[in-house]
This record gives structure tokens, C-alpha cells and sequence, in this order.
């Protein structure tokens, strides 16, 4: 795997590679440097040795060998070879065992200044220097005789130097695959110890998991670079806690909400199948208001996800405040005097501004209906309007019990109640959270203040002309949550409305409760109107319980015998005579309903 | 067996209540958690089937409070909140049921049955006593191999002396458990009823079960008076 650390081991192990390569080749170059000029110097030193071996002695060159030093005791670590030439070319002298002349004199071989290498025929290399020796000549009577002049060669075998060199840059090598080899170890050590923090922080980071994000990384003993990191690490992860904290919350008040009246519909369903007759009226008309309350609450939901009340918002109009808080007051006005509430408005008629008509008036609605409703008996609403150039402001305050600052942020979340009982249908602790949503989407803001004698204010503010946003953001829980819901909500309401013999029976749905077959129950109801014949049968539900209502004509009898069998028990549940004006009574009856 | 069932919701008190009345059970109804504590306090239940989610009191304050005056009716928590922790938290306040909104009606009256059977140390949904045989799921009544048809409150005497056979049960007792509060028991109906209890399961050649202790109560045994 591509890790920060693989990569800074490798860059600095090929770094120090190539820096030592370029050491080595540094110190090896200037040692070999200086061993050669050391060696060129002391075989130079044999030359000018060599050289003063050449002498004058009657008018001629002479090589005196004596004055040469044993030439196996040479100071250079090899032996000493030497050649000299006279100035025409003629070898004057050479080493005793040089077996192959070397460059200079007659030779044809060519000398180079300074010293130089020089390949023998037999492989060996040899070291060559070159001189001219000019030994001084006197005459007889004391003067200068004439200069004569002397080539002198001497070379020295270089294979000592080699060796040298060769040992040398071994000694180079060696050192430097050790240092290499120490390097290799001790680099990724010191590189995991100084990248730990990161290290560890990043095996924090893949330790979230969705059911960790409680989890903060300590800063306490990160390196300078990383505590930003961190930080905001710990800035996403409470962000996204408190995110998915509310959501949580959200899906079990959501959840909550639904299940209470689920079960209660399911109560009165199970009692009604377990114990048939049960069924009143009463029943239907809960039913009905189970339905109703499911129906409001998502109403509400997708309200506040879309952050629409109704259809018709979405156009501005000039609205009179004053106006409007009566109109939304007068409704109220008869709870409120119920309650012994006092109002005082205070808005002044020329109180205009510029908003979408159905929000302002569904936020000011809630606030309003929230204040009758939760204001202590006997307490005062006050409601005012303050209007500058470019924004209103609109407060709402009342006295009211039991409500702490710590419930105040709370106002506006979805389902909170300050009593968790949810007791009752009527407020299911979305008012305000509407509300808020309506605000935002005219640009308002709505808060909420308690005073220290126990004032709820709620203040509505915004720019006094403004143009609704779009409607199109929809909150996806919702989007998702909806459909779902409704579906179901729908259908239990209609089973059980079927089940409760409401206008929406239906046949199939009845059949399948039924448990005694029509032939079965015609038999019985025969033995109610012996000779008769049946001229209608129908399987119903009458007074919450489920039978089998046949029409018998008896020969000879004007009036219809109606015989209700019971279609779970076969039982007889009544027999009664239908005389000829009851009958189209009932059938016109049934026209009007159908 | 006598029930109390708290709970704030009108429609749950109505359906949840007619369900346990007509399975057998005396029930007494609270609205909120302080009616329901005053209740639980005043009287030995046999079952206490309590909301959490309730006005005033909230529904483990009840409990906690019920437990630490030392009472031990067995307590069923009913609750639209669904976490582990909430169950937790139920049980190890003191409860001996947990069950979730909503529902299965034939659930909860098959949990208060187990709780009621628990109470009097019974595992069995059938009580058997010398020739008598008691079933109280289909709440039907043998001795001896015959059938007896008892009306509901005879049954639930029956049963009640059942659980607590070859124990001396007062009338006041009786009353606690067999009769709820919307009943205004007269002074001389657990006679009347146990009268017509004895006449109905008195075959030939049977002996009789139900005993009288003058001035103590009765007790269910063989042989005795």
C-alpha cells in the first residue's frame, strides 16, 4: 500500500544511497589523486637519483653505476628500472634486467611530460618518468667544456599502487554498505517513531464507525501539524453526532407518534375480530379520528420538510397586520375568554408589509393559538408589531408555567413537548417547528425568549417587502418517511372502516370473515319462513356484527320476511316483516346512497 | 384476578380494558401516573399494566416508587419507545414484562396471564385440584370428566381460590381480586356467588371442594370443614 511512511523511508534511503555514491566517488578520487602524486613524486626523486649517474668524463657521457643507490632498495614498493640515452639516441645505460626499452632515446616511443603509465609487452603496467640529465664538462684549463646532454627513463612497477587503490576503495565500499545496512534498519525505526502520531491518528480515524462517532482524538500529545487535524476532526465528528443525535431523536418521536394511535387501532380491531359484537358506532367515529390525527400529523411533517402550509403559497401580497391578527384572533377569542385570557394588541392599521399571505398567516396563526393555549388562566397575551424601514418585527408574549430556560431551544424541535406524555391529539409538538419553517422560507426568523417572570416571547423578524423563495428543497427523511406512511395509514383506516360496516364494505373483505356459507345460512333462515323463496341475500355488517340478511317471499304473504343469520355462528339474529312501503322506503334509501 | 392499567390514552384504556374484562380479569383503569401510583399503592393487583409515556407522573417514576414501598405486583410496561436501553431500564427498574407499542392484543393478555399465573407460583395455564381441572386460557371448568358452565364471575372466584388452594382466602380478598371497582360489591354477593359456585360443582357422589372457615373465609381443599 502507498503509505506516507513506505514513501519517506524510500526517499530517503535512495537519497542517502545516491549521496553516498557521490561521497565514496569524491573520497575515492581525491585519495587515489593524492596516492598517485605521491607515488609520481617519489619515482621523479629516482629520476633525478638516475640522472646524476650520468657524468662527463673526457669529452664523453658516462653512466657511473656506483653512485646509484641498489636499485632492489629503491623507496618506491617496486623495483626500479631505468634506461638513459645520449643525445644522438645511443643507449647509454639501462637496468640490468630490463628486458624491453622504455619510451625515449631512439626507442620511438613517445614520452609524455610528467609521469605516465607505459604497458610492458608482458601485461605488467609501469609507472614512467623521463628527464634530460646535462652533467657539467670543464676543460683541462678550468673553463666550460661543451654541454652534453643525457635522456633518462626510469619507470617503477604499479602494481603496489594498484593495490593500494584497490584497498582503498574496498575500504570506501565496505564502509559504505555498512553505513547502508545501519541505515536500512535504523531509518524506518526513527521514521515509524516520528510518524506515530500521525500513525495513530489514523487508526483512530479508520476505527469510526458509524456506532463510534461518540469517539474524539485526544490533542493532548499530537505534533503541532497535526492538531488542526484533529481538531477539526473532532469539529465534524460532534457536528455529525448532534446531525445524526436529532435524526435519531427525530425517527423515534416519528416513530412514537405513529405507534400509539397504531395501537389503538389495532386494539379496537383485535377486539372487534375477538369478540364480534363489540363494534359500536363509537368505534367507527374513532376509527375515523385515528385516521384523521395520522393524516394531520404528516401533513405537518411534509409542511415543515417543505416548508409550505397548503398549495396556494408561493405569491407576495401587501398584508395589514393589524388586520390579520384580528382575523387570526376573532376564532380564538372564545377559548381564549374560556380561559379568562386577556389580549392586548398593539399594532398600528398602518402596519403593512410585503410576504407570502399564507405563511404570515399560518406562522402568526401557531404563535397566537400557542399562546391561548399554554397562557396560565387568567394571564395576559400581548401581541405587538414594530415596523422600520426595511424589516417588522413581531413579538407575541404570555405568561406560562413550567417552562425552564433550559426548554427554550427546545421550542422549535420537532415532536418536543414539555410533557412527554403526549397525551391527548390535539398538539403534537410540531406547531413550532412549523412555524420556524414558514419563516425561513419568507426570510424571516422566529425566536423564542423566557424572562426571569416567566414571559415566553416568540418575535417574528423580516424585511418588510420580500418575494417567497422556490418550493422545491425538500427534506429527504421526509420525502422518504411519507409515502410509506400514508399508504398504510389509509389502508388500515379503510379495513377497519370496512370492518366497522362503514360505506366502504366490502364484499370480498366481509366474505373472508365470514365463517358459515350462504347455502348453510339460507337453510336457517328457510326454517324462519317455511315454503318461502329467497328474492335477495346479502352478507353485511349490521350493528358491528357480521351476517348473512335475507329477503323470503312466502307464497300468499304480501310483506318480505328479512331473516339476519349470524355468519360466524349460524345463529339466528332476527326476523322481521318488511310490508311493501317498508320495502321501497329501503330501496330508495339505497338509491340515495349508492 | 384483578388488573390495574394505566394509561393516558382513552381509546388504549377502552379496548385494552374491554379486552381484559371480557377475558376474565377485574380491571381498574388510571388516567396518569399519580392516579395509577395511588391506585397501585392502595390495593394488592394482581398485575399492574403500565404505560411509561404518561401526564404527570411518567410511568418509571411509578414503578420506582411502587418498589420502594415494598410492593410486588408484577408489572407490565407497555411503551411506544422500542431501544434496548429503554427495556433495560424498565426491567431493571422493577418490572417483570416489557411490551412494545403497538401491539397483538392476544399478546398482552397472554403476558398478563403468565404474570398472573407467576403471582401465585403457577406455571401451568392448567389448574388442577383433586377431580377439578381448571383452564384458565379457554377459562373452562371439568371435574371429574364433566363439564361445568360457570358464569364469568363464578369462574373468576374459582380460579382466584385455585391459585391459592389450601389457603384460608378472606372475603375482603376476594373482593380485591375477583371484583373491580366499577362493581359495587354488596355485602352478601361473594357469598351469593360462592352459594351458586358450590351448587354448580356439586356432582353425585363428588365431595365437596370449597370450604367455609367461619369468621376467617374460605379456603379450596379436600376433605376440611
Amino acid at each position: 500500500m502507498k503509505t506516507i511512511r513506505n514513501q519517506l523511508m524510500r526517499r530517503i534511503l535512495q537519497l542517502e544511497f545516491s549521496l553516498l555514491v557521490v561521497v565514496v566517488l569524491a573520497v575515492f578520487h581525491v585519495s587515489r589523486g593524492a596516492l598517485i602524486r605521491g607515488f609520481d613524486e617519489n619515482l621523479n626523486t629516482q629520476l633525478r637519483a638516475v640522472s646524476t649517474a650520468v657524468e662527463m668524463e673526457n669529452g664523453h657521457l658516462v653512466f657511473d653505476r656506483t653512485d646509484l643507490l641498489p636499485e632492489k632498495d629503491s623507496t618506491t614498493s617496486g623495483r626500479l628500472m631505468f634506461q638513459v640515452w645520449e643525445q644522438s639516441g645511443r643507449e647509454l645505460a639501462r637496468s640490468e634486467d630490463l628486458a624491453q626499452s622504455l619510451p625515449g632515446g631512439a626507442t620511438g616511443l613517445a614520452l609524455k611530460a610528467g609521469a605516465f603509465d607505459f604497458r610492458l609487452t608482458n601485461g605488467s603496467t609501469l609507472r614512467v618518468a623521463s628527464g634530460v640529465a646535462a652533467p657539467a664538462s670543464t676543460n683541462a684549463d678550468g673553463t666550460s667544456g661543451p654541454r652534453m646532454e643525457a635522456t633518462v627513463t626510469v619507470a617503477v612497477d604499479r602494481r603496489p599502487l594498484d593495490a593500494t587503490l584497490t584497498s582503498v576503495l574496498l575500504a570506501l565500499v565496505g564502509a559504505s554498505v555498512a553505513f547502508m545496512g545501519t541505515t536500512t534498519l535504523i531509518i524506518p525505526w526513527v521514521v515509524r517513531k516520528e510518524l506515530a502520531p500521525l500513525i495513530g491518528l489514523a487508526e483512530q480515524v479508520q476505527e469510526i464507525k458509524g456506532t463510534s462517532i461518540d469517539q474524539r482524538f485526544s490533542t493532548t500529545h499530537l505534533p503541532g501539524e497535526l492538531v488542526p487535524v484533529a481538531s477539526r476532526l473532532n469539529e465534524l465528528l460532534e457536528r455529525l453526532e448532534a446531525t445524526l443525535t436529532r435524526e435519531r431523536q427525530f425517527s423515534d418521536d416519528l416513530a412514537h407518534e405513529f405507534r400509539t394511535p397504531i395501537a389503538e387501532l389495532r386494539s379496537l380491531a383485535e377486539v372487534a375480530i375477538k369478540w364480534p359484537g363489540t363494534w359500536g358506532k363509537g368505534n367507527d367515529e374513532e376509527v375515523l379520528a385515528i385516521a384523521v390525527q395520522m393524516e394531520e400529523l404528516i401533513t405537518s411533517l411534509l409542511a415543515i420538510s417543505r416548508g409550505v402550509p397548503g398549495q396556494n403559497s408561493g405569491s407576495a401580497e401587501s398584508i395589514d397586520l393589524r388586520r390579520l391578527i384580528e382575523t387570526i384572533w376573532e376564532p380564538l377569542s372564545a377559548r381564549a375568554k374560556e380561559r379568562k385570557l386577556i389580549c392586548d394588541i398593539q399594532v398600528s392599521t398602518e402596519s403593512r408589509i410585503r410576504t407570502d399571505p399564507a405563511l404570515i398567516r399560518s406562522i402568526l396563526g401557531n404563535l397566537v393559538e400557542n399562546a391561548v393555549e399554554y397562557t396560565a388562566t387568567g394571564g395576559a397575551i400581548q401581541i405587538r408589531a414594530l415596523l422600520g424601514t426595511d424589516d417588522f418585527n413581531i413579538y407575541v408574549s404570555n405568561p406560562v408555567q413550567d417552562l425552564t430556560q433550559a426548554d427554550v431551544p427546545n421550542l422549535f424541535e420537532r415532536f418536543w413537548r414539555k410533557d412527554p406524555s403526549r397525551t391527548g391529539t390535539h398538539h403534537v409538538g410540531l406547531g413550532l417547528a412549523l412555524a420556524r419553517a414558514f419563516a425561513a422560507r419568507i426570510g424571516a426568523t422566529l425566536t423564542a425568549t423566557l424572562s426571569a417572570e416567566g414571559i415566553v416571547t416568540l418575535r417574528l423578524s423580516g424585511p418588510i417587502d420580500i418575494a417567497p423563495r422556490s418550493t422545491e428543497k425538500h427534506y429527504s427523511v421526509m420525502k422518504n418517511i411519507s409515502p410509506s406512511i400514508i399508504g398504510p395509514v389509509v389502508t388500515i383506516a379503510s379495513m377497519l372502516l370496512i370492518g366497522a360496516g362503514c360505506s366502504t364494505d366490502s364484499l370480498e373483505a366481509l366474505a373472508n370473515q365470514a365463517t358459515v356459507t350462504k347455502e348453510q345460512a339460507q337453510t336457517t333462515a328457510l326454517t324462519k319462513a317455511p315454503g318461502g323463496t329467497i328474492k335477495e341475500g346479502e352478507l353485511e355488517k349490521e350493528n358491528g356484527r357480521l351476517v348473512w340478511s335475507f329477503d323470503i317471499a312466502v307464497p300468499g304473504d304480501k310483506n318480505i320476511t328479512e331473516v339476519q343469520v349470524d355468519a360466524r355462528s349460524g345463529e339466528i339474529v332476527s326476523v322481521e316483516k318488511e310490508t311493501p312501503s317498508d320495502q321501497a322506503k329501503e330501496k330508495a334509501a339505497d338509491k340515495a346512497k349508492n | 384476578m384483578r388488573v390495574l392499567l394505566v394509561e393516558d390514552s382513552v381509546r388504549l384504556q377502552q379496548s385494552v380494558g374491554m379486552a381484559l374484562r371480557r377475558s376474565g380479569y377485574a380491571v381498574d383503569v388510571a388516567s396518569d401516573g399519580e392516579e395509577g401510583l395511588w391506585r397501585a399503592e392502595s390495593l394488592d393487583y394482581d398485575v399492574l399494566v403500565l404505560d411509561l409515556m404518561l401526564p404527570g407522573l411518567d410511568g418509571m417514576t411509578v414503578l420506582s416508587r411502587l418498589r420502594a414501598t415494598g410492593k410486588k405486583t408484577h408489572v407490565l410496561l407497555l411503551t411506544a419507545r422500542d431501544s434496548v436501553d429503554d427495556r433495560v431500564r424498565g426491567l431493571k427498574a422493577g418490572a417483570d414484562d416489557y411490551l412494545v407499542k403497538p401491539f397483538a392484543l392476544e399478546e398482552l393478555l397472554a403476558r398478563v396471564e403468565a404474570l398472573c399465573r407467576r403471582a401465585y407460583g403457577n406455571k401451568s395455564n392448567q389448574l388442577r385440584f383433586d377431580d377439578l381441572e381448571i383452564d384458565t386460557d379457554g377459562k373452562t371448568v371439568v371435574r371429574a370428566g364433566q363439564p361445568i358452565k360457570l358464569k364469568p364471575r363464578e369462574y373468576q372466584l374459582l380460579e382466584y381460590l385455585a391459585h391459592r388452594a389450601g389457603q384460608v382466602v378472606s372475603q375482603s380478598e376476594i373482593e380485591v381480586h375477583v371484583y373491580s371497582d366499577d362493581v359495587e360489591v354488596m355485602s352478601n354477593v361473594v357469598e351469593s356467588t360462592l352459594s351458586s359456585l358450590r351448587r354448580k360443582m356439586t356432582l353425585p357422589n363428588s365431595r365437596p371442594l370449597i370450604h367455609t372457615r367461619r369468621g376467617q373465609g374460605y379456603i379450596l381443599e379436600v376433605g376440611g370443614e
